[in-house]
């Protein structure tokens, strides 16, 4: 026997029953839509935070004050208060690490900034002039921080392009004096708009020399040493290297080392871990839909007992009749996993347009999984009423019993 | 040639049996045209299924050819129908959504043979038979007699020795059935070997031979043109001839 034939007979038995055919093809397209749909948000969340990081540049280790292990808190009583994180660390660090190229201290505190009359509570982040090229910000106007020795301060600022638009509107923040804390400092450069990037605002954020952040915020340690490393230079090494030479430093291991790798690979197993749970939640509905299409094939073969009485009347064998019957199946199945595919990708395109700043789109992986699972499911389901209609006795089967 | 030996067919209902068939003896050979009658329930068509190889005896024999057919596999048997053997029934049987040709391509389907063939050989068969015009026509747009040449295009296109016949013209008016006999008797003189199961004396009174159950048994035999009406031949009071 020919397979087109098979195909052919199986697929004018369902154009026969169209509306049947139709109805029990509506449970597959549902169930393959929702997989489509979600897989395709899932994998946005993943490409949103994977675009987020590659922006800053991959090859930065992070220095973190206090022992955070993997239950997140700093037990108290257990690790003791924590030494702090000075300038002295970040040269001793930059100093000892070869592969390190910079090492870019940071102090976040937050602060009263005015200018005239206008005044706005924003976050400060204290750092030096290397912080422009680690963190690819763009300047509208004037220069980022200059190239200052760290533990010297100076009573200038880079304002963000939020904290720059309220404060001085259409007027030109340049040269100009803001107070922050009561200090005097001078604008020497304006932040191009950014957004939003991985919970720093940095539209909204104030930078000046880490020393002067220090002095002013009263703080004797630093919240974060960035340690940019030479092209090609091993993050692992680095953090081992980092360990060995602070714990010495320090008496005890009172810090937190992680690459931006690390952070970035835990983050995305856990957004795929989530994809993959809702697909799988998904994926239950075309279970649900594959016994639509068993019930859909019992009744049809129960309405063609006769005509399978006959098929084995003039010759069928019993691997032909299930093959016949298990074709119509799969194709209804089939039928309907494209037909959701098609609706699916609709509405992702139409969820792209609505929010494009989220990068959705089905995977590759998901496409080829709906499909094979909706094939699967019509074969599954199928087997039980194709093995009916090919066990049916002949004489039986053809006065209609 | 068709040689039944001791053939029962048995069917269990409940707490007693049903003999359906018992011990028939009978001998059929090739090229012949016989007719099988009886009351209803006499099991005319038992005994035509088991020789279609549609159905197995309970006990006994069936040589078809000399080869014992009690224990093929159902894939022999299935073998057996598609090549040697053409069923005819009562109501035609034919699937509504396939044209009158594909109807009678079917089974060339199930041989495997590519569909180039396969059309070329049932427009033939259709010919034949006298449909050539309704070759592309669905069952529902056929008369019953047209209905019925289409089903012996379709029994005779694998060109089976052995046609199968139950009830041919039951459904038909005479005009009809006339026609459909006309065919039959056509394929007879082709060589065909013709087994007819019929109510019907004039059906029966074109067969060489008849055979009358009565309870599962072969209660007379008969020639063809003996056969005159059913409340003589129906009468088993003599002893059986």
């Amino acid at each position: 026997m020919i397979v087109a034939d098979l195909f052919r007979l199986a697929g004018q038995a369902l154009v026969q029953n169209r509306r049947r055919s139709l109805l029990s093809l509506v449970g597959v397209v549902i169930g393959v839509v929702a997989v489509t749909c979600l897989t395709a948000i899932g994998e946005g969340a993943l490409r949103y935070v994977t675009d987020q990081f590659a922006s800053l540049g991959s090859s930065i280790v992070i220095i973190a004050p206090g022992r955070n292990e993997t239950t997140g808190g700093v037990p108290l009583g257990v690790g003791g208060i924590p030494n702090d994180l000075t300038l002295a660390d970040a040269r001793f660090l930059g100093r000892r690490i070869p592969a390190v190229r910079t090492v870019v201290p940071i102090a976040a505190s937050t602060g009263k900034i005015r200018h005239g009359g206008r005044n706005r509570q924003v976050p400060i982040v204290g750092t030096i002039s290397a912080f422009e090229r680690i963190q690819k910000l763009e300047l509208a106007s004037g220069t980022f921080l200059p190239e200052i020795d760290m533990e010297r301060g100076a009573a200038i600022v880079v304002l963000g392009h939020t904290v720059a638009r309220e404060l001085f509107g259409a007027e030109a923040p340049l040269g100009q004096t803001v107070r922050i804390s009561g200090s005097r400092m001078r604008v020497v450069g304006v932040l191009a708009e950014r957004g939003t990037q991985l919970g720093l605002q940095i539209d909204e954020t104030v930078f000046a020399p880490v020393a002067s952040v220090m002095r002013l915020a009263n703080k004797t340690s630093l919240t974060r040493l960035m340690l940019d490393l030479q092209p090609r230079a091993e993050q692992k090494r680095v953090i081992a290297q980092v360990r060995e030479l602070l714990t010495a430093r320090h008496d005890e291991e009172d810090f937190t080392c992680i690459s931006q790798d690390a952070v970035m690979s835990s983050l995305s197993s856990i957004l795929r871990i989530l994809t993959l749970s809702v697909a799988g939640i998904a994926a239950i509905s075309l279970a649900v839909a594959g016994i639509g299409i068993m019930n859909v094939m019992l009744v049809s073969v129960s309405e063609r007992t006769e005509e399978v009485g006959l098929l084995k009347a003039i010759g069928a064998n019993r691997r032909q009749i299930l093959a016949i019957f298990l074709i119509e199946s799969a194709l209804l199945s089939v039928a309907g996993g494209i037909a959701g595919l098609v609706l699916g990708s609709a509405l992702v395109a139409v969820g792209q347009s609505l929010y494009p700043a989220v990068p959705i789109a089905t995977p590759a992986w998901a496409i080829g999984a709906v499909l094979a699972l909706s094939l699967i499911t019509g074969v599954g389901f199928g087997v039980w009423p194709a093995w009916r209609a090919a066990g049916l006795d002949p004489v039986a089967a053809l006065q209609g019993h | 040639m068709i040689r039944v030996e001791d053939l029962w067919r048995t069917y269990s209902m409940g707490d007693h049996e049903l003999h359906a068939l018992r011990a028939v003896n009978e001998e059929i050979a090739d090229g012949e045209h016989v007719a099988i009658m009886g009351p209803s329930g006499s099991g005319k068509s038992t005994l035509l299924n088991l020789i279609g190889c549609l159905d197995s005896p309970s006990r006994g024999r069936y040589l078809l050819d000399g080869e014992d057919v009690a224990g093929l596999s159902d894939e022999a048997l299935a073998e057996i129908r598609l090549r040697r053997i053409g069923f005819i029934f009562q109501s035609f049987h034919l699937i509504p959504r396939l044209t009158a040709r594909e109807n009678v391509a079917l089974p060339l389907l199930f041989a495997g043979i590519a569909p180039g063939e396969r059309r070329d050989r049932a427009s033939h068969a259709l010919e034949a038979v006298g449909l050539a015009d309704r070759a592309g026509h669905r069952p529902s747009e056929l008369s019953g007699g047209q209905k019925q040449r289409v089903a012996i295009a379709r029994a005779t296109i694998m060109g089976p020795k052995l046609l199968l016949a139950d009830e041919p013209t039951g459904n038909l008016d005479s005009r009809s059935g006339a026609q459909v006999l006309d065919v039959l008797a056509a394929l007879h003189r082709e060589g065909k070997t013709l087994l007819v199961v019929t109510h019907d004396p004039a059906v029966a009174r074109r067969a060489d031979r008849v055979l009358v159950l009565r309870d599962g048994e072969i209660a007379k035999r008969v020639a063809g043109d003996e056969v005159t009406d059913l409340n003589r031949l129906f009468d088993f009071g003599r002893a059986p001839s």
